[in-house]
């Protein structure tokens, strides 16, 4: 007879080993992260190393897309808004859109495909090699060289990439709208300023922090399970991306809703 | 030979998987300064034991004790002192793909050496590949080197930090005869040294009759015969395993 009790018991003992099993891995990363000046001679240029690869080698994509996607909307939205003569909102819209949500969102899904499989694919394939028993032999703690590294570099790279982001969106933004009303990019900043609320900039980069940590937890988590198999490799690599996708997500509601009650 | 304090033993050793056990109730003792030499076929065990003795996997049950202390309840922290003093060259080598042999071998430096000068540590690096005649490859990456290359790199690796016990995972396979023959001249001065302990897995003859003091044989997880290299070898050969008497001829 199937066991209704004991088949659902198992699952749910399952998803809460694992949830046991990922909250521990963030507390220790976080203790460790409060660790790490101590730890930086081994580890910085771990650092410096995922900062150069996530942030500075993705500028030439986020500005292509901040520019290309600010264009986009600001095409069609300044059509309709004609149509209602009010092209005024074209600041608003590039606040709701850009600011608040695509800017972060879009980045980080950019880092999702760029550095989160990355991550994931490189850490798998250490655990493959024994690299990561051949650290803990020495007695250098995987999480404090592998993980904290990676987690400070991607945290650091999202957040300048989203200010980057949003930057060239508006740089965008200004090139398409003089294209129907000429206006000095003095003037332009100056109206933006106007719409533009600290608390929309506090918030939107708060939602790149939160990514942030996001993405590089859980693709480290995920690339640190493969156990000896290299096939493991690519499929821990799609579930730390759709994990990743699914949280980021999930995170941008919940920010939504604390910015909208306050 | 004057018997030297115990400096690891296990105590009924249990390592299973869902199916069957890796190692069966292990028993052993090593005492300091000597070299033992691990035999079995392959997949008997050897590399998880070895593993086990290091405390890189923790048993299912059973004790292990190294330098006089029950290791088995130990958190990552607790067990930094004993892993400062041993060192392991993995089977498969497991240089860090990502960095130079350079820095692979900095890694352990600079972790237990924070406040050694910087020419200090690069000498002694550079003396280190001196020896195993890699000094050419010192800004290479592991991944431009031949397999017998890399272990010979992760073997000075596990000695950088001169450790009191040195634990080497079949030094030898993949090495043409001349690489071989330095690779055991340079462990033999290694061992000769005062209070290092060498425990080594490899079915090689010339491990076993140039280095060996005691031999240990196992067999489908167990410990099938363990003794002194010299009562082993002039025991009657139909009288000790097959492993050993393959080995030896
Ligand atoms: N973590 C593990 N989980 C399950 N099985 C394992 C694990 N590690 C090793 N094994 C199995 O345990 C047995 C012993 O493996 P081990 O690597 O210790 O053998 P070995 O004697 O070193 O072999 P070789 O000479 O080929 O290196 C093998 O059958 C292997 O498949
Ligand atoms: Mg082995």
């Amino acid at each position: 007879m199937f066991d209704i009790f004991s088949y659902y018991g198992k699952a749910i003992r399952t998803a809460f080993t694992e949830f046991v099993y990922f909250a521990a891995f963030i507390k220790v990363t976080i203790v460790e992260i409060f660790l790490f000046s101590t730890r930086k001679q081994v580890t910085s240029t771990v650092l410096y190393r995922q900062i150069l690869f996530t942030g500075y080698e993705a500028l030439k994509l986020i500005s292509l897309i901040g520019l290309a996607l600010s264009g986009i909307i600001i095409i069609q939205g300044m059509q309709l808004l004609e149509n209602f003569g009010q092209s005024d909102l074209v600041y608003d819209i590039l606040i709701i859109t850009i600011t608040k949500e695509l800017g972060p969102l879009l980045t980080a899904v950019i880092i999702i495909a760029r550095s989160g499989t990355a991550i994931s694919t490189e850490l798998g394939n250490m655990v493959v090699n024994h690299e990561v028993e051949a650290l803990t032999s020495i007695g250098i703690n995987p999480i404090a060289y592998l993980v904290v590294p990676r987690v400070l570099g991607v945290v650091v790279s999202l957040f300048c990439l989203s200010i980057y982001l949003n930057a060239s969106g508006i740089f965008g933004g200004y090139i398409i709208s003089t294209i129907n009303q000429p206006l000095s990019l003095w003037e332009f900043l100056k109206n933006l300023s106007v719409k533009l609320t600290i608390k929309d900039l506090i918030m939107s980069q708060t939602k790149s922090f939160v990514f942030g940590f996001i993405i590089a937890l859980i693709s480290c988590y995920q690339g640190l399970k493969v156990n000896f198999a290299s096939t493991e490799v690519p499929q821990y690599t799609i579930k730390a991306v759709v994990s990743s996708l699914t949280w980021i997500i999930v995170f941008d509601i919940i920010i939504d809703i604390f910015y909208y009650s306050f | 030979m004057e018997e030297t304090e115990i400096i690891l033993s296990l105590k009924n050793v249990y390592f299973e998987t869902e199916n069957y056990d890796i190692l069966s109730d292990v028993s052993l003792a090593i005492r300091r300064d000597t070299f033992v030499n691990i035999v079995g076929k392959s997949g008997s065990g050897k590399s998880t034991l070895l593993k086990v003795m290091s405390g890189l996997q923790i048993p299912d049950s059973g004790v292990v004790e190294l330098f006089g202390r029950n290791i088995m309840d130990l958190d990552y922290d607790g067990m930094l002192p004993f892993r400062k003093r041993m060192g392991f060259a993995f089977q498969d080598a497991a240089l860090l793909s990502n960095l130079s042999i350079k820095e692979n071998l900095l890694l352990p430096l600079s972790f237990y050496n924070k406040r050694m000068p910087k020419h200090e540590k690069e000498e002694k690096i550079e003396n280190m590949l001196a020896k195993i005649f890699m000094s050419n490859s010192i800004n290479l990456r592991p991944a431009q080197l031949s397999i017998g290359e890399k272990k010979l790199i992760s073997i000075a690796r596990a000695m950088i930090i001169e450790p009191a016990i040195l634990f080497l995972d079949e030094p030898i396979v993949y090495m043409d005869a001349t690489m071989a023959k330095s690779m055991i001249n340079l462990i033999k001065e290694y061992s000769n040294k005062e209070e290092t302990t060498v425990i080594c897995v490899a079915n090689s003859k010339n491990i076993i009759t140039e280095l060996a003091d005691n031999l240990i044989l196992i067999d489908n997880g167990k410990i099938v015969m363990s003794g002194t290299k010299n009562d082993i070898l002039s025991m009657e050969s139909d009288k000790r395993p097959e492993i050993i008497n393959d080995v030896l001829n």
